[in-house]
């Protein structure tokens, strides 16, 4: 009996030990997340003003009334955080706008989550810088009105008709013609020095249909064949949407080969490359970083220079591919096609002026929300990066600042129009973001 | 006599332990609603929380029959994201949705058998072989949509599926099935035996190879399902979809207390209060202005503190139970 009671005892000991490690678990797991909520609380949400939140702000003219609006990221490369900073620190505070944004998300089913969960959070709008397939944009959109909120989008796509759908502010592209004559400006450059060259072009996600990546390709085609008097098999646009490496015929001694996105791509290109036959990358999706070990190792291999084209975005990292010699002394990264934040501005404009009640004012006549088309950087060396790379990452200057933004504003500048907005969306050349920023001289 | 009485209360506490989960999911609750002044318990929010949690409980359902034997199961979301594409295929070449539906069951069951049968012929330890298929259905999926940037059916699919609360139906019947096989037949109570001990299982009959093998068709039937349901909430399936949903069915499980060793603290509650925990933490902490960068920090420091407190230690916490 006494036995028993002992075996029983120790039973019970071993058990409260046990319980007491899970209870201690469960809280230090519940601390954890009390803790992180105070302490981490910087997206907004937690001071959302929802539109059913009372009339604090009554009294305040209409166009500085408060707002929350949410930002959905695919991803946190330089440019979006870039994008964040403008939204949060330099927009933010002007026009009295909160921002909740999105962890990095690109699966639709996702996005919707983040939309249901932002307006629970008080989000009026939603500004998407994340969907790149056109797929994706009806179900994020049905949400969007099921909520009563308003949606702009940043995607690749021209030719999108969304206008069964009344709270679509609107979309900022890059026009895929600039796009093709960016590319094509940048290889011109590279083949300028009056040698032959066999060319590697990364075509990204062309095999997916993404339009952005399938202009640049195409215009990249198209100058290797002007220059060298080339004949393709193929129309361009289907070689840029080659679905495995390929090097195409080009009816003379001159050798292009075609690598499409895929999870291998270092390997890829490595496996290109390691012959020594090509010298030279293009990249038209900003995955360069993946590239720079094969082509080092090529380069060391054989003695010789490979030249770098990508897309890119002002940042550290930029500044240091285009000042960091390679193995035979020449810059790693030789030219880009640099992106602004000239995307970021315009969707602001169309939001706020959605969120005042002044879509129809923005709109074209058809309608539908409207679709900017705004502009890439040419960025010929490193000479002419020192003078991009302030732009959007010093805090002081932008490629749209304060005082532009507000007059893309209809209730700040009634005469502002569609017409008005396109203008403002080719101001984003270069030349005239230097002049507004003082930077021309 | 009184040692007695003590011993007994003490193992009260131990069924009070079983509750805690719930009591977790309250607590949040109450919290969350305390931070944001009655939003978080809205009728809309509500119903949001519920809509978001269907995938992943529909999921880790399926997925606790497989968990429950003391195996990982880690391609789930692959599974229902290529079932998936290849039933939107089939719909494209007839237009029947009906085909649409069995193609994909067929598809996830097919995939889910093969990848037990491999395992257990070629003896490859059962996690490890299910994180190979997982790569290589990613991989499939990118394949299989080449030329394209999603596979998709008419919106209006989506649209009347959710008018008429079919994902719901569907959840709630796929639920009672296997609430009824997991603890109303011999089915479960063999699974958990398994997870607790396979050698003691093996010695009293109990087939592993095939009540595995029975798991695994259980969790393909619920990958064909979720692969269904995500079609029916945002109508198109794309290179990335569902490739984030396994590591939120594991987290849904260990949230709920199931340990990951499987055995007999099996439930099958756990897929529906583990799933309803995630979108409570999604959802409240970004209600109340955590971002959502750290949200997912979050996730991940709460998987990790669980799993280490529910792995099994030889002679120190015993997380096995027979």
């Amino acid at each position: 009996m006494k036995q028993e009671m002992k075996q029983e005892m120790k039973h019970v000991r071993k058990n409260a030990g046990n319980i007491a490690k899970r209870i201690g678990g469960m809280m230090l797991v519940l601390l954890l997340v009390i803790g992180l909520l105070s302490g981490c609380g910087t997206s907004g949400g937690g001071n959302a003003n929802a539109p059913s939140d009372g009339n604090e702000n009554a009294d305040e003219p209409e166009s500085l009334k408060k707002h929350t609006v949410a930002v959905i990221f695919s991803n946190y490369n330089t440019a979006n955080i870039c994008t964040q900073n403008y939204y949060k620190d330099y927009l933010g505070p002007e026009f009295n706008v909160e921002f909740i944004f999105s962890e990095a998300i690109s699966d639709t089913d996702a996005v919707l989550s983040f939309i249901e969960n932002a307006y629970n959070s008080g989000a009026e709008a939603v500004m998407d810088l994340a969907t790149t397939n056109i797929d994706g944009v009806e179900p994020a959109l049905a949400k969007c009105r099921e909520l009563g909120m308003f949606y702009a989008i940043n995607m690749d796509i021209s030719d999108a008709d969304f206008s069964d759908y009344d709270n679509f502010a609107g979309n900022v592209t890059v026009n895929p013609e600039s796009k093709k004559e960016t590319y094509g400006q940048l290889t011109e450059y590279i083949l300028d020095d009056g040698e032959s060259h066999n060319v590697v072009l990364f075509t990204g996600a062309s095999i997916y249909g993404n339009v952005g990546h399938i202009s640049a390709s195409a215009g990249v085609l198209e100058v290797l064949k002007d220059k060298y008097d080339l004949t393709y098999d193929a129309d361009v646009e289907d070689l840029a949407r080659s679905n495995s490496i390929t090097k195409i015929s080009t009816g003379g001694d001159v050798k292009i080969c075609i690598v499409p996105l895929s999870q291998t791509r270092t390997d890829d290109m490595y496996s290109v490359l390691k012959d020594g036959e090509y010298d030279v990358v293009i990249d038209t999706a900003g995955l360069y970083a993946d590239f720079l070990t094969p082509i080092d190792n090529v380069e060391r291999a054989f003695g010789m220079d490979i030249k770098l084209i990508t897309e890119t975005a002002p940042s550290e990292s930029t500044f240091n591919s285009f000042n960091t010699e390679d193995s035979t002394g020449n810059s790693t990264l030789n030219a880009a096609s640099l992106s602004n934040s000239s995307n970021a501005g315009l969707l602001f404009a169309l939001i706020y002026n959605s969120l005042n009640g002044d879509l129809d004012k923005i709109s074209p006549e058809n309608g539908s929300g409207a679709t900017l088309f705004t502009r890439k950087w040419v960025c010929l060396g490193k000479e002419s990066y020192e003078t991009a790379k302030d732009i959007d990452t010093d805090g002081v200057h932008y490629t749209y600042r304060v005082d532009d933004i507000k007059e893309m504003i209809y209730a700040l500048n009634p005469e502002i129009n569609y017409e008005g907005l396109q203008d403002w969306a080719d101001a984003s050349e270069y030349s005239e973001v230097l002049k507004r920023n003082g930077l021309d001289e | 006599m009184e040692q007695k009485a003590k011993a007994k209360k003490q193992v009260d506490v131990t069924r009070l332990i079983q509750y805690m989960p719930i009591f977790l999911l309250v607590l949040l609750c109450v919290v969350f609603t305390a931070m944001t002044r009655g939003r978080f318990l809205s009728l809309g929010n509500v119903k949001t929380l519920l809509n978001q949690s269907l995938i992943v409980s529909i999921l880790s359902t399926g997925a606790i029959f497989v968990f429950s034997t003391g195996n990982i199961n880690t391609a789930m979301g692959g599974t229902s994201a290529v079932s998936a594409i290849i039933g939107i295929m089939a719909f494209h070449a007839t237009g029947s949705y009906v085909l649409m539906i069995l193609v994909m069951l067929a598809v996830a069951v097919g995939i889910m058998t093969a990848t037990c049968l491999f395992s257990i012929y070629f003896k490859v330890n059962m996690m490890m072989m299910t994180l190979i298929v997982m790569n290589l259905l990613m991989a499939c999926q990118k394949a299989l949509l080449v030329g394209q940037s999603s596979a998709k059916v008419p919106y209006s699919f989506a649209n009347d599926a959710q008018n008429a609360n079919a994902p719901l139906i569907i959840f709630v019947i796929f639920y009672v099935i296997c609430l009824l096989l997991f603890n109303g037949t011999a089915l479960g109570r063999k699974l958990k035996f398994i997870g607790s001990s396979q050698n003691c299982a093996n010695q009293t009959g109990i087939h592993y190879n095939r009540m595995l093998l029975v798991a695994f068709v259980i969790a393909g039937i619920a990958a064909g399902l979720g692969g269904l349901l995500t079609l029916m909430r945002s109508g198109s399936i794309g290179t990335t979809t569902n490739t984030a949903v396994n590591m939120d069915v594991m987290l849904a499980i260990v949230l709920a207390g199931m340990p990951v060793s499987g055995g007999a603290k099996s439930k099958i509650s756990a897929a529906i209060i583990g799933s309803l925990l995630v979108s409570v933490l999604n959802s409240g902490l970004l209600m109340v202005g955590v971002s959502s960068t750290i949200i997912q920090a979050i996730r991940g420091i709460c998987f990790i503190v669980i799993i280490a407190l529910s792995i099994e230690r030889t002679g120190r916490i015993p997380a096995r139970e027979i």
